[in-house]
Formats: C-alpha cells, structure tokens, sequence
C-alpha cells in the first residue's frame, strides 16, 4: 500500500516530464470542473497543474499584485519558470476572479500555442447545461485542429467509462474511512485524489484498485486523538496535512476540489457525452464560485461529519480568495450555530507556517475537549 | 474651502437651503412622526443630513457655471435620497433588493420598489467615513476578512445589524465580481428573503450570451411575480425605456460638451448624475430634467471659459473612484490645473433600447447591463477592459490615467503589471493610487493626496 501511495505522492511532488510516448499530447488544466475525460482521449494526456515547491512568487507579484490567490502566482510564476514546458497546451475555466486574471496575464506573457478559457456557469440549470456542453464541444473542436485528433463519439465514451471506474474506485476507498480505525490517514488520501491528476488514467485505475484491496486488509489506526473533517479550496501539499494531523488528530474526510469527494457522482454514460459530461461537472460537489449550491455544500458538510463520526471541522481556505471569503464565513457562523465545532485557517498555497498550524490545531483539539 | 468663505458664497447657500427644504419635506411626507421611527430604525438616515458639507468638498474652489452644476447635481442626490428614506415605509410591501448591476428599470415596470443593496456602501463613505466603516467592523467581526472588497462588506455590515429595510425578495446576479456575488449568500441567509440570480456569460457580446442573458431576465420576472405583488406592464416597461433613452441622448451630448478644452464640467458631477438617473431611477423624467439642467450649466461653463479656464492637464480615472476623499476631483483642479474629465463607471455607451417589443426591449436591457461598467471591466475577458480605457483616452485627449487601486478589488490589482506596461508602450502616464474604497483607515485622505502629489511633481513636472 506505501509504494502506491508514494507513486502518487511523486507524481504530485514533480513538474511534467515530457511524455515517453513523443505522438501523445499533454495538456494542462486548472480547476476541477475541466472534465479529464475529454483531455484523455485517444492520443491526449490531462494534467492537473500545480506548482510543488513554489517558495516564492516573485515575477507573478510583479503582475498580479501580492493580494490575489497565491495559487494562481503560483502557476504564472512556475510558467516564468518554464517548468511547464513539456505541456502542449492548457485549459482554464472563468472558475472565479483570479484564474481567469491568471489566464489573461499569461496570454499576455507567455501566449501558449494552445490556450482556452470554459466558461462555466455559475448556476445550475437545462439551460446552463446546454451552455456548458456548447463549450466543451467548442474545445474538442479547437484541440481536435490543433493536434490532429479524433474526438469520435465512441472514443469519448470510452474515456467517461474508464474515469467513472476510476471514481468508483477513489469513493470507495474513501468509504473505508468511515471506520473505527481508517487505513488511510489524511495525508494519503490527499496525495491519492490530487495525485490523480498528475498520473494517467491507466495507471491510476491499476493502482487504485490494487490500493483497495490492500486497504481492506489493513488494520488502520484506532488510536486518533480525534476525527477531523476538512474543508479546504485547492490544496495539493501533502505537507499541510501532515501538520494538521501531527498533533494526534486523524482527518477522516475531506471536501474541497482536490479532495476525494471531488470524484463522488459518475458522468451518464448512455447519454449524449458533452451533455452527459457538462451535467455532471456543473453538478458536482460545488466549488463556492456557483451562486446558489450554498446549502447543498452546508448539508454536504453537516451529513459528511456525522456519518463519518468527525469531532470537528477545520476549513482551510485560501487567502485573498473571495468565494471562500464569503462562503468560509457563512459557513463558520451556520456551523457554530449548529453546535458543530469548527476551526478556521488561512493558508497560502506555498506551504508555510507548518508551525502555526500545528498549534493551532492542538489549541483547537484542546478546545473541543481531545 | 473654510466655513468663513462658504457662509459668503451665495451659491453654495443657495443650493445648501434648497436641500434643507427637501428634506424638511420629509416631514411632511412621512410625516415627523413617522420619519423619526424611520431615523431609529435606519441611523444612516442621519448620515443624509450632512449632504451639505459633501456639497461644500466638491464645489471646493469652482466657480460661476460649474459650481452652480455641482450644486444642481447634489439637490438632486437628495432629492433621490429622500425619496427612497420616503418609499422604504409607504413601499415596504413592494420592496426588492436588488443586486447594483440588475436593470431597476424592469422593478419599476412591475410596480416593485427597488432597493439598491450596495446603494448605501457607495454615498455613506462619501458622506460620513466614520458611519461607513463601523459597518465594516461589524462585518469583520462577524468573521469575514479584511481583505475582502469594503462595498459588499459594508452591506454585510447594515444587514447584520438589521439596518436594511426588509425585502419581499432578492435579485442578483454574478456581476460585478466574485465579491460581490458572493455576498448575496449571505445576504440571502440573513433576510430570509426568496433570491433569485442572474448569470452573466463570460463573453457576452456574442449573440448567443445576449440570448441566454435576455432569457435569464425572463426567468427574474417570472420569479418574482410569483411571490411578489408586482407584475410586468409592457406599456409601462416601454414608457420608462422611452425617458431612458432621451435622458440618454442628453448624456451623450453632455459626454461630448466634456471633450472641449478646457471641459465646461468634471466628471464627478458627470459619475454622480449617471449613478443616480441610470444606476437608482433610470427611466424617470427627472433624470431628462437633470440632463437638461447640466447641459445648460454645461453650455454657460463653456460660455464662461470652462470649468477650470486654466485646464493644464486632463486625467482619465480608471476603477470606480475614491468613495473616502470624493473631493479629489475638486483637489486636482485647485492644486494641479487637472480636471477629472471621466471615469470608468459613467462612460457606459450602448444603443438606445429598441422598444418595438417586450422581447426587444429585455434584450437591449440585457446588452446595456452585460456591457455596462463594471461587468464591463471586471467579469468579461480582459480585452473588454482595455480596449474601454483606452478609447475613452483618446476619446477625451486625457493627459493621464489615474487608477485607483481598490485594495480589495483582486480583479483589477491582478492587471496592475499589464496596465502599466500597456500605459507605457503607448507613453500614458500612469498613476496607481493605493487605497481602499470605503475605509479611509487603509489609507486617508491625504494619503491620496500624496501619492497624487509624488506623481505631479516628478511624473507630470
């Protein structure tokens, strides 16, 4: 089980390499309502960017100011880098305020051969999924010229199937926290479901499923301080967990676009695929960047917690990022309400401040009586 | 300009009286009783009461035409103030909050009364700084980050501590920036308020996003004529289209009068009259009266040698502008020769609304709302932004551009890099003012003053 995880967690700790295969295209993406699926057809490989081991973000500020997502500096700042040289192309959402100024700063700076911007609704309605589909059809179209693809119906399809396999797979092994005694801690879990993105689909389902059969027969840890919930925006440093877990407390769920619960819900695969894959992503576990899935993530928060038996909640949001702004403080206030105890902390994406946040959530468990 | 010297000026007296008038009116209509019921319960009433010392600031050292148009303008203000202090109780069963860029031209056509949610973040910081930033405290200490943008925070503010008359319900939309969508969560949890939101495309000038935007309207109305009083009267929906669009036309003609050097008017009377004809009650004949007003006062400037005879420079201010020090339009002239000659959120150009049809109509709404400052600026693609600045530069011959740069505005602090290597390129001087919209604790007053001052004196020697 350890040298699949670390298989994962490498993934997640390196930049892209050029792919072995030369004819094989790699394209880059930010935000998670960019279906992988539609990247991962025949002769295109998706990559879910990050930027591992930012420690500064120096060249981003000189255009991004210093009061904007450090996410997104993160990532303008590794393409002043170069460290996204061997992607062929990428693909950004109008996802919130920052990426779409990441978006424009880097067409302004780097202007990549192949560079598009989804625009994805902010609410979910039929007419919403119509618009999404329009757009993921509009990017099959302009990376099927690009690259000389074939986004053929049965090839698309063929994607979707191996992906809903492979969320099975993650959910499942997720579920296998709901124990007493969980066989993954937090920070295995984050490098599984953000490691996901770093690595090919074949590759991911082979070691998923090999992970959940050896999950199974572990005896997993029944000793925790106590059982956390997290609730956390872009978050891809396996570090930050293990600080939130060195005090003795044991994440059993997490919630947030790099998180397992990122994967629950399946693209319908005997429906139209652009419209079938526009439903899904527009209805999934909602990012706070849609207007009216407020009470949807609450209750999502709220049953997760108790079906997973969670002492606490701790929510982990980006600085400066006014979705989470708005969204983190509402729910902080409807959580306190409901007598849940909930500890709220700032990051950056960089990973910093191990120390704080270590005492911080000693000081929290010690408040809620662990 | 000292409390000596106003107690002299016969125009500021003049129009100072004027605004005592209307607003002892209230008196009559509430009536005294039931205005100070309406004072208790809403204290940024009070806060109206010192118009006259904003009127002061702005009018500063301005003479003839020009003073007596920014006296005109702040009448007016009041005059739109008191009427809403008025409708908030006699309305309170037609009343709809509603988002600062969702068309109120529609709610008065329902027979609903609107109430600009963000209304109160824009005129109390301009009025009384220090009313204005404890709502901010409230808001802060109600967990949300001093980062955020202070026009929703502000509104957060009011509605936690109950300062806002309660709605039927709510209308927003995605506009005009993650902030300020956001809030409406919030907002809706603490009303208790059915809410309904407009989604915005991100390329809204295609045909296709005015289709789906028009359609998003028809989905508004519907929603509140099911769980409000009001209903929509094409033929009054068509008369309010109608007095838009003369009211229109004169702001065209008053935007080209501001081209003659030097400008016969600044644009702070210019931004106040737009915000309060197209942003409050668009669609009213007195804002073609308004228009008309200025135009007069504008043609006598012209007459007189212009606002400023000695105009040095033209400036062009860019991102909505500082709500904490509104009299620097009145400061650059005095200080620097500079008129403030237009500014991101007035100069909103859009075809007159075709009002042949219900449908034609809801869809020039549509375009004016999705092209209109600040959506303009802030939601769509990046192109939207510049091209818009620039070709008010040239449009208006500016000098300069000054940006004022909104703390909490990421949006536009995320395009600083560009903007002034895109200024540049094309060898405008640029400014860059740090400081906050709404709180003057960020940076005050005279800080502005001094970065303002740093810049003329070594950029613009």
């Amino acid at each position: 089980m350890k040298q699949i995880i670390d298989s994962f967690s490498e993934a997640l700790a390196g930049y892209p390499r050029a792919a072995d295969d030369g004819d094989c295209k790699r394209i880059g993406y930010l935000c998670s309502y960019v279906p992988g699926e539609l990247l991962g057809v025949q002769g295109v490989t998706p990559y879910c960017m990050r930027a591992p081991h930012c420690i500064g973000t120096d060249l981003a500020d000189t255009y991004m100011g210093r009061v904007t997502c450090s996410y997104t500096r993160c990532i303008l700042e590794a393409f002043e880098e170069q460290r996204y040289d061997a992607l062929d192309g990428f693909v950004m959402t109008t996802g919130c305020d920052h990426m779409r100024r990441l978006h424009d700063n880097l067409a302004y700076l780097h202007k990549p051969g192949f560079l598009r911007l989804l625009d994805v609704p902010h609410k979910i309605s039929e007419e919403a999924v119509d618009w999404y589909a329009g757009e993921l059809r509009r990017l099959a179209d302009d990376l099927a010229e690009a690259f000389g693809l074939d986004f053929n119906e049965a090839a698309l399809r063929e994607a979707i199937v191996k992906w809903n396999r492979a969320r099975r797979l993650m959910v499942e092994i997720d579920r296998l926290r709901l124990a007493d005694a969980p066989p993954l801690s937090g920070a295995e879990m984050i490098a599984l479901s953000a490691g996901f993105g770093a690595r090919p689909i074949e590759a991911n389902l082979r070691d998923l499923s090999g992970l959940l059969s050896a999950a199974r027969a572990e005896s997993g840890n029944s000793r925790a301080r106590a059982r956390l919930l997290l609730v956390a925006s872009q978050l891809d440093d396996v570090r930050y967990i293990e600080a939130i877990e060195s005090g003795g407390g044991l994440l059993v769920g997490e919630i947030g676009c790099s998180a397992a619960s990122s994967f629950e819900g399946e693209v319908d695969e005997r429906a139209e695929p652009f419209r079938a894959l526009a439903a899904r992503y527009l209805a999934k576990l909602p990012c706070p960047r849609m207007m009216e899935e407020h009470s949807r993530l609450l209750d999502r928060i709220t049953a997760m917690r108790d079906q997973r038996r969670a002492d606490g909640v701790i929510i982990a949001a980006l600085k400066f990022c006014d979705t989470w702004a708005w969204e983190s403080t509402l729910l902080l206030r409807e959580l306190r309400q409901a007598g849940i105890p909930v500890l709220r902390l700032e990051r950056e994406y960089f990973f910093s401040g191990e120390g704080q946040v270590a005492t911080r959530v000693q000081a929290f468990l010690e408040s809620i009586g662990k | 300009m000292s409390g000596a010297a106003i107690s002299k000026d016969s125009v500021y007296l003049h129009w100072a009286a004027r605004n005592w008038l209307r607003i002892l009116r209230l008196g009559v209509n509430p009536g005294p009783a039931r205005l100070l019921k309406i004072r208790k319960r809403y204290p940024w009433v009070s806060g109206f009461l010192k118009v006259n010392k904003l009127m002061a600031r702005l009018m500063g050292e301005r003479r003839g035409a020009y003073r007596q148009a920014t006296g005109f303008v702040i009448n007016r203000l009041i005059d739109a103030l008191a009427i809403i202090v008025r409708d908030i109780h006699r309305r309170r069963d037609r009343l709809i909050w509603h988002e600062d860029l969702v068309p109120p031209e529609i709610l008065h056509a329902m027979g609903l009364m609107p109430f600009m949610v963000e209304m109160l973040g824009i005129v109390l910081p301009m009025v009384d700084c220090a009313l204005g930033e404890s709502y901010l405290d409230e808001a802060e200490n109600a967990g949300l980050p001093a980062d955020t943008c202070t026009l929703p925070r502000m509104s957060l503010g009011l509605a936690l501590r109950d300062h806002f008359p309660p709605p039927l319900a709510i209308v927003s939309s995605n506009s005009p920036c993650d902030g300020g969508m956001s809030s409406y969560a919030f907002m809706q949890k603490l009303s208790g308020a059915p809410t309904f939101r407009l989604d915005l495309p991100y390329r809204f000038k295609d045909d296709q996003a005015v289709d789906y935007y028009t359609n998003e309207l028809e989905k508004m109305i519907a929603f509140l004529e099911e769980r409000t009083p009001g209903r929509l009267d094409e033929e009054h929906l068509r008369e309010i289209c109608n007095e838009r669009n003369r009211a229109m036309e004169l702001e065209l003609t008053l935007w080209d009068m501001l081209r003659h050097r030097p400008a016969p008017l600044g644009s702070d009377v210019v931004f106040l009259a737009h915000m309060l004809f197209f942003g409050l009650f668009p669609g009213k004949p007195q804002a073609t009266r308004l228009y008309t007003g200025l135009i007069d006062y504008a043609k006598q400037s012209l007459r007189e040698g212009g606002g400023i005879p000695d105009e040095k420079y033209r400036v062009l201010l860019w991102n909505p502008a500082t709500l904490i020090f509104p009299e620097i339009f009145s400061w650059a002239e005095s200080e620097f020769g500079a008129t403030m000659i237009m500014e991101m959120l007035t100069f909103n150009r859009h075809p007159l609304i075709d009002t042949s049809s219900r449908r034609n109509m809801l869809r020039d709404l549509a375009r004016i709302m999705m092209q209109g400052p600040m959506s303009q600026h802030t939601r769509g693609p990046v192109e939207y932004f510049f091209d818009d600045l620039f070709f008010i530069h040239e449009h208006y011959s500016t000098d300069m551009i000054w940006m004022a740069g909104h703390v909490g505005c990421k949006n536009t602090q995320a395009l600083l890099g560009m903007m002034r290597e895109k200024c540049r390129q094309r060898q405008i001087p640029l400014l860059t003012i740090d400081y906050d919209l709404g709180d003057s604790r960020v940076v005050t007053a005279e800080g502005i003053k001094e970065q303002v001052r740093m810049f003329m004196d070594t950029v613009m020697r």
